[in-house]
């Protein structure tokens, strides 16, 4: 588990390419079997029919076709923001859902369901998570200041502030036991329900927050050598943080008031990008990015068809196949230091 | 030293090391504080024993104590508020002796029997086993907590024995993996539809208490915390090897391996009968060590009253808050509990 | 942000788009047949004709459908046919739609269904997918009162088509339930129903649907409050509340109540004193919330509690 960004390496731009046009062609592949296959078994020229109108319009562009959308785009945000925050934090497991954003956002999007008639929470939700995951961010930000320690500080208090926001929705769960079904599966994390207009809101969201995507990359791009280089270069490292902080968090709000709380992909698809083309961040922002959009579209796909005519959430896939890789990665690099 | 390193610098931290700082300065007299936190509990208990649901006067509560009839006030105090308080005891001292013991055999000051997964772990046992065997209840719930929670100790174990995992990381893994458990037990309710069921099991309470959970708890604990204090000693040794994590000689590893399993016993008890209760282990500890300082036979001592105190400190909290309905414990001692973190962070910052 | 808000309008404004298409390509259907508009919970549904394929994603709304003799093709039955079997006392020809939480829009669009009747709760979300399947009605079963179950009732017998054998059924049925009432002799016994967990106890209250049955049959419940359900309490709440009649409902395997038996505290219960507590189906009376589930308990009363046949 090498640290993000810290350790200079030949920059490999043909070994990128082919990483990223393999994951790329993977995800096209992954989406049109997502697309094919579902509870109800049909021909591939009625696929191909579907998606043009006819008898299977709704099965294929309303209710197949949203969900795969929804599940790249939100995997790809979920995935960078996982990035950017363990780049901010300089620590290998720094995530939206470890250092506590996700669960702001949950816990926003709790309160919504809770207090506000079933009418209103086409908005009130997306609304509570943005406003949560912004707080959660804020006061990290600030206590971390606050607190002048290290990098690691930063994501301790993160953790201190993720167990606050899950207590108060244990809080809310016992004193208002009526939604706590729909809570769960939100927070859980799920594709499950996502309309065309859905595409449109996150695509919209995530247009907004790629300027910052890319002048982030290409920041993190130079300081290669850490922070003496950014400082050279006539660049705050502590804005630079903040930047990358706040695009992850815009990342991680448009993706979790899409399909809630899904946690690991933030944690893992950067390692595995890392793994293929190495640190440099103009290779590591897109291949994360695919990698991220590839593992959630695997992960509804399975929770989808593995228990039919029930789903299973992504997001629960997610922490299922998340876990036992997370485990392997500990031990490994226990094994390999030790 | 590499760029690598030189960046990595920053933010590892030295293994974990005795406070020597401000707060050694201040150090009380261990029996007088023991004295008064057992002086503490003992009003802490006997509040709780006078206030519930069923709301009758501290007098009629007291007569009921020490006057026992056949009225229904002395039934509830003798079958349904003195068992809740014992159970609260015992489950207390116990995450608070599991967190000293975890704290000083991983030298990490932020680990504790939540942070590290190790409740986590018993729960997802626990979860799995009451759905996959249904009549499962009781005292046969200890089992699964038992193996659930030693799966995952021994994971974190394993991974504390590397000297390159810092503290502070190895602390960030415990709470990744304690949110990988926190998942799979929601995928398993929400596959059986009984989410609704079990939340308040879920957030850690003593609610329920019976004798019979009291019973199951005891020998447990008994056995655990008199073990722990008897080697304690050798427990302090443990935190004072700082030089390297694998040249533990045969005897520290034995030690070592024996403070794993009273960890998992201690701990994996106290899930079986009041859920994943967090964050006792983790504060008691650092408040006991500000106090008296890090002798470690005294810390154990001192955390087995410190622990009762805060856990039927905060079910008495818990019963008055939304009074007649109640909280479970396990949320108060998170409320409570997740700012504790900032200080123990501050105190850390610069290792 | 903007974006998302005008996103999020766009989708709000999507159903009745939907209905108006809907309405405007069925120019045939339109002519022959008569035209009804339902007011429910999430607004106006414009229902052509008499809807014959229905899907009832709740289980209230399944047994109202049976009353109105019409069996749905499709329902949200949480994979447990038994529980249909036992709502309705019978066994009926349907398709699983998968679980109630979370229903499979795959199936149901292939069922071609003419009606969807949905729960507010539950499937307020998905209400806009619904629409674009079917018209569909969204009905308040989850939270529903006595009187909103009844409503309902009435409310789907509109939307198929006969509107007055809906009033008909409610009107029979507050006949029985009438007639039960009278049976009951005068008493002041407070009721309760207790539903018991492996690990905790839930009371419902007067605002329960267990409870407003208890007042229709002229009998009180001992817990007053708003909210219909106390759930996470022990074993002392109860034995403050002290109901004299005492009905348990579990689910198989082991519960609470199991485990209270020999607790001296649990003996001083008025209910246990005077062997007044039965262990019921908690499938009957807690989750199905219907008017048969209603007369049902209502018989249990008269029957176990006062022993009238």
């Amino acid at each position: 588990m090498s640290m993000a960004l810290t350790q200079p390496q030949m920059s490999q731009p043909w070994r990128t390419t082919l990483v990223c046009i393999a994951l790329g062609l993977l995800v096209v592949v992954l989406a049109l079997i997502s697309i094919a296959l579902g509870a109800v078994p049909l021909s591939l020229d009625r696929v191909v029919a579907g998606l043009f109108g006819g008898p299977d319009a709704f099965i294929i562009s309303q209710y197949r076709l949203p969900r795969v959308v929804i599940a790249i785009l939100s995997g790809a945000a979920l995935a960078l923001a996982g990035l950017f925050l363990q780049v901010a934090l300089r620590n290998p497991i720094a995530s939206p859902d470890v250092v506590g954003i996700t669960k702001g956002a949950g816990l926003g999007a709790m309160l919504a369901l809770i207090f506000t008639p079933p009418a209103w929470i086409v908005w009130s939700v997306p609304a509570g998570v943005i406003l949560g995951a912004a707080l959660v961010a804020l006061l990290l930000l600030a206590i971390g200041r606050g607190l002048g320690g290290g990098i690691t500080t930063l994501a301790l208090v993160g953790v201190s502030l993720g167990a606050l926001a899950q207590a108060v929705m244990q809080f809310l769960m016992v004193r208002y036991p009526r939604g706590i079904d729909q809570s769960m599966v939100w927070l859980a994390g799920s594709t499950y329900g996502s309309t065309v207009a859905d595409i449109i809101s996150l695509s919209i969201w995530l247009l907004a927050c790629l300027p910052a995507v890319v002048i982030l990359a290409m920041m993190l791009d130079v300081s290669t050598f850490g922070d003496d280089t950014l400082k050279s270069l006539g660049l705050s490292p502590n804005v630079v943080r903040a930047g990358l902080v706040l695009t992850a968090v815009a990342l991680t709000a448009g993706a979790v008031a899409s399909v809630g709380s899904i946690g690991f992909l933030g944690l893992l698809a950067p390692h595995v990008a890392r793994l293929m083309v190495g640190p440099r961040a103009r290779h590591l922002v897109p291949a994360t990015a695919l990698t991220g959009a590839l593992a959630l579209l695997l992960a509804d796909l399975i929770g989808r068809l593995v228990a039919l005519p029930n789903e299973i959430p992504a997001g629960i896939v997610a922490s299922v196949i998340g876990g036992p890789y997370l485990f392997f990665l500990l031990l490994w690099e226990a094994r390999r230091r030790g | 030293m590499s760029n690598k390193d030189k960046g990595a610098a920053a933010f590892t931290a030295a293994p974990y090391q005795p406070d020597t700082g401000w707060s050694a300065r201040m150090h009380l007299r261990p029996t007088w504080l023991f004295a008064l936190i057992l002086a503490l509990l003992f009003a802490a208990a006997v509040g709780n024993l006078m206030v519930g649901a069923a709301g009758f006067s501290v007098e009629q509560s007291l007569r009921a104590l020490f006057l026992p009839d056949t009225s229904v006030e002395t039934a509830l105090i003798w079958e349904v508020r003195l068992p809740r308080v014992l159970l609260a005891v015992l489950v207390g001292a116990n995450l608070a002796v599991a967190g000293v013991l975890i704290q000083t055999l991983t030298r990490n000051p932020l680990a504790s029997p939540q942070t590290f997964g190790i409740n986590g772990g018993a729960a997802l046992a626990i979860v799995v086993a009451v759905i996959a065997v249904p009549g499962l209840s009781g005292g046969s719930t200890v089992v699964p907590a038992f193996v659930g929670a030693a799966v995952i100790g021994m994971i974190m174990w394993i991974l504390s024995l590397s000297n390159a995992i810092t503290p502070l990381k190895l602390a960030l893994a415990g709470i990744a993996l304690q949110l990988v458990l926190a998942a799979m037990v929601q995928a398993v309710l929400i596959a059986n539809n009984a989410s609704a069921d079990i939340v308040y099991w879920l957030a850690g309470s003593v609610t329920t208490a019976q004798w019979s959970k009291v019973w199951t708890i005891l020998p447990f604990s008994l056995v655990g915390i008199v073990v722990a204090i008897a080697g304690g000693h050798h427990f302090g040794l443990l935190a004072l090897d700082t030089s390297t994590g694998m040249s533990l000689g045969q005897n520290a590893r034995r030690t070592g391996g024996l403070a794993s399993a009273l960890i998992v016993i201690l701990a994996g008890s106290s899930v079986a009968v009041a859920g994943p209760i967090g964050f006792v282990g983790l504060m008691v500890p650092h408040i006991v060590r500000t106090l008296v300082g890090e002798e470690q036979r005294t810390v154990l001592i001192l955390s087995v009253a410190a622990g009762p105190l805060l856990l039927v400190a905060a079910d008495l909290g818990g019963k008055l808050v939304a009074y007649p309905a109640e909280l479970p414990v396990g949320i108060i001692t998170a409320i409570l509990g997740a700012p504790a973190f900032l200080p123990i962070t501050w105190r850390n910052r610069n290792q | 942000m903007i974006g998302l808000v005008s996103a999020r309008l766009m989708r709000a404004l999507r159903p009745a788009f939907a209905v108006a298409v809907l309405t405007m390509s069925a120019p045939i259907a339109a002519q022959a047949q008569d035209t009804r508009t339902i007011t429910h919970e999430l607004g106006e549904t414009t229902i052509t004709g008499e809807p014959v394929r229905i899907v009832a994603l709740e289980f209230s709304f399944v047994q109202a459908l049976d009353s109105l003799d019409i069996v749905p093709v499709g329902i949200a039955d949480d994979n447990q046919p038994e529980r249909i079997e036992q709502n309705l006392g019978k066994t009926i020809e349907y398709s699983s739609v998968g679980t109630r939480l979370e229903p499979n829009l795959e199936l149901i669009s292939v069922l071609q269904p003419d009606l969807i009747i949905a729960d507010e709760r539950r499937h307020g979300a998905i209400y806009e997918q619904l629409s674009a399947i079917a018209p569909t009605i969204v009905l308040n079963s989850w939270d529903g009162s006595y009187e909103d179950i009844k409503q309902a009732v009435v409310t789907i017998a509109d939307a198929i088509g006969d509107k007055a054998k809906g009033e008909q059924v409610v009107a029979d049925h507050n006949a029985r339930m009438a007639e039960i009432a009278s049976k009951i002799p005068a008493n002041d016994k407070r009721f309760m129903l207790a539903v018991a967990t492996a690990d905790n106890w839930s009371l419902h209250t007067s605002a329960s649907f267990s409870g407003s049955i208890f007042a229709a049959i002229g009998v009180k419940t001992a817990l007053e409050a708003s909210e219909p359900v106390e759930s996470g309490v022990g074993l002392e709440r109860l034995v403050a509340i002290n109901p004299d009649v005492l009905l348990v409902a579990t689910d198989p395997g082991g519960t609470i109540f199991n485990q209270v038996q020999d607790n001296s505290a649990w003996q001083a219960i008025s209910a246990v004193q005077n062997g007044l507590v039965f262990e019921v189906n908690r499938n009957q009376y807690a989750r199905f919330r219907d008017l048969r589930t209603a007369e049902l308990i209502a018989n249990d009363v008269l029957s176990k509690v006062f022993n009238v046949q």
